[in-house]
């Protein structure tokens, strides 16, 4: 299970060929192609419906491509894998255990051969890595919304796992909440020890994407796919407020809301042309 | 845990409380201001009360006496109940295998196994027994099933994600996720076996609450019957409010 970990320090990590996903008839992703490297921070931006987290699901393995082939390290993604760790939108802790044994679980599946203690002490480590120190044998329903991420943050460092898997992480937070955690979530990802993660972020908010990310793909719905990709070359670390005054900050921002504001009028233009077309 | 105190007794309610005096009220009225064929079928509820407190020694000896059938037998349909329950719930085959056979037998009435039970067990204990076991194991089987077959999709993809193993993802995941319809599968059990409980005493034991007032009946002590009723009916709200408690202690994670 964990025997296969090594990863190339160069090089892709999780490539996507000719991907598509459909729900039944309905065409959810069409043509994926894209190549992720190691270490690299990609951002999928796009509308609700425009697929990005079915395409996180499937780089995760909770679903499986219609066509086209997904590997992770030159292996095919088939099943969900410790080697991928999921921050999930909510729900990311089990309500019936504690904050620290809702760490501690995610340690025994990454170390298995670490006593019971051991696995308590590191949660713990990890959950002052998040600033939950004084949480630790709280429950899930005893933690703010913001908590609750920061736990599930922990959660997915404490598997060890070299590839982040986020959907919509913040998406449930208020604006303040929200920026402290994009902060943790950048100071963790940096400050990494050893390898830095490959972090796959879903997220509608462009800011968002343009603060965290090396790399946004943009994501459009009809047909579903990449519209764009845009390398974000912004000088780290990173903070909102640096970048607020950034003139290429604002170039970026422009040029992605431009790119989806074509990618709507694009698309309700096609529903129109589409009636006139129709058989 | 910084849980509130659940109360043992749901008895807070003003209005309950004043509908129960006002029963005892009309109960006083009626034995006391009526005056029947057979006065000796309505006792007065000091003539109950009387009663009771003089036969609580012989009520707690056939309390002790009932238990000693009633709990082997209930425990034992909650372990079974819920392990078979989790089982089919969670294994698609295990499920189609005993669906047929529960649907059939889960709604016959388990009172009527009762005099076959008494002929083909030795001992009236097992045959009290054995009817409790079955009683109780279809609520709790049944409910159990349905709690595992409903995890919410977001706990079964999160354990996905960690690779949880066959008994891992059942014992951590799909039993605390199926505790609320487990607990309820477990609620109905335990009325249903004290019921069959008192009704196969009724038929052939030799102590326990049933047989105490199987035995007043016998006698025509209606007042020492209605005391027993009366004191099977204190049990049975005591059972259930103590599992009412252990829910919300076992379940502070949800909100009740």
């Amino acid at each position: 299970m964990t025997s296969d970990t090594t990863i190339s320090d160069t090089g892709t990590e999780i490539s996507l060929e000719n991907v598509s996903f459909s729900y039944g008839e309905k065409s959810v992703l069409r043509n994926i192609n894209l190549h992720i490297k190691n270490g690299e921070f990609v951002s999928l931006l796009g509308a609700s419906g425009s697929g990005k987290t079915t395409l996180l699901r499937l780089l995760a393995g909770l679903e499986k491509p219609s066509a086209g082939t997904i590997t992770d390290s030159g292996r095919n993604i088939t099943a969900p894998s410790l080697q991928r760790s999921f921050v999930f939108q909510n729900y990311s802790l089990f309500p019936w255990f504690s904050l620290r044994e809702n760490i501690a679980l995610a340690i025994k599946k990454a170390h298995p051969e670490l006593s019971r203690a051991r696995r308590l002490v590191l949660a713990r480590k990890h959950l002052e890595l998040v600033g939950l120190a004084d949480a630790v044998k709280k429950y899930p329903f005893e933690l703010s919304g913001g908590m609750q991420q920061r736990g599930a943050i922990a959660r997915a460092l404490a598997l060890g796992a070299p590839v982040l898997l986020m959907d919509e992480p913040f998406g449930a937070l208020d604006p303040v909440n929200r920026s402290r955690l994009q902060d943790l979530l950048l100071s963790v990802w940096r400050n990494a020890e050893r390898e830095r993660k490959t972090v796959v972020f879903v997220t509608h908010d462009v800011d968002e994407a343009i603060l965290l990310s090396d790399r946004v793909v943009m994501l459009g719905s009809s047909p579903a796919g990449i519209i764009d990709e845009i390398q974000i070359d912004l000088p780290r670390p990173r903070s909102r407020r640096i970048l607020s005054e950034s003139d290429e900050f604002r170039r970026l921002r422009e040029h992605i809301q431009n790119r989806f504001r074509a990618e709507v009028s694009r698309a309700l233009g096609g529903i129109v042309t589409g009636d006139g077309d129709a058989i | 845990m910084n849980k509130k105190i659940v109360s043992l007794f749901s008895l807070r309610q003003k209005e309950g409380i004043v509908f129960l005096l006002a029963l005892l009220g009309i109960w006083t009225l009626i034995s006391t201001q009526f005056s029947f064929a057979a006065d000796y079928l309505f006792p007065t509820p000091k003539a109950v009360a009387i009663s009771l407190w003089e036969n609580f020694p012989e009520l707690l000896e056939g309390t002790l006496s009932s238990f000693l059938i009633l709990v082997p037998a209930f425990l034992g349909a909650i372990f079974l109940g819920i392990i078979l329950g989790i089982v089919a719930g969670t294994t698609p085959w295990v499920n189609r295998l005993l669906g047929p056979f529960s649907r059939f037998a889960a709604p016959i009435p388990t009172t009527i196994y009762i005099p076959y039970a008494i002929a083909l067990l030795p001992g009236f204990e097992s045959a009290a027994g054995f009817v409790i076991f079955i009683g109780a194991f279809w609520p709790i089987f049944l409910n159990t099933t349905t709690g595992a077959s409903n995890v919410p999709a977001h706990f079964r993809e999160n354990a996905r994600t960690l690779e949880l193993g066959w008994f891992e993802y059942r014992a951590k995941i799909v039993f605390p996720s199926a505790l609320p319809h487990i607990f309820s599968g477990v609620g109905i059990g335990l009325v249903f076996a004290f019921i069959l409980l008192t009704v196969a005493e009724l038929f052939g034991a030799s102590s326990g609450l049933g047989r105490f007032v199987q035995l007043s009946a016998d006698y025509a002590e209606y007042t020492r019957m209605v005391a027993g009723i009366l004191y099977v009916g204190v049990v049975v709200f005591l059972c259930s409010a103590f599992l009412d408690f252990l829910k919300h202690r076992i379940l502070f994670w949800k909100k009740l």
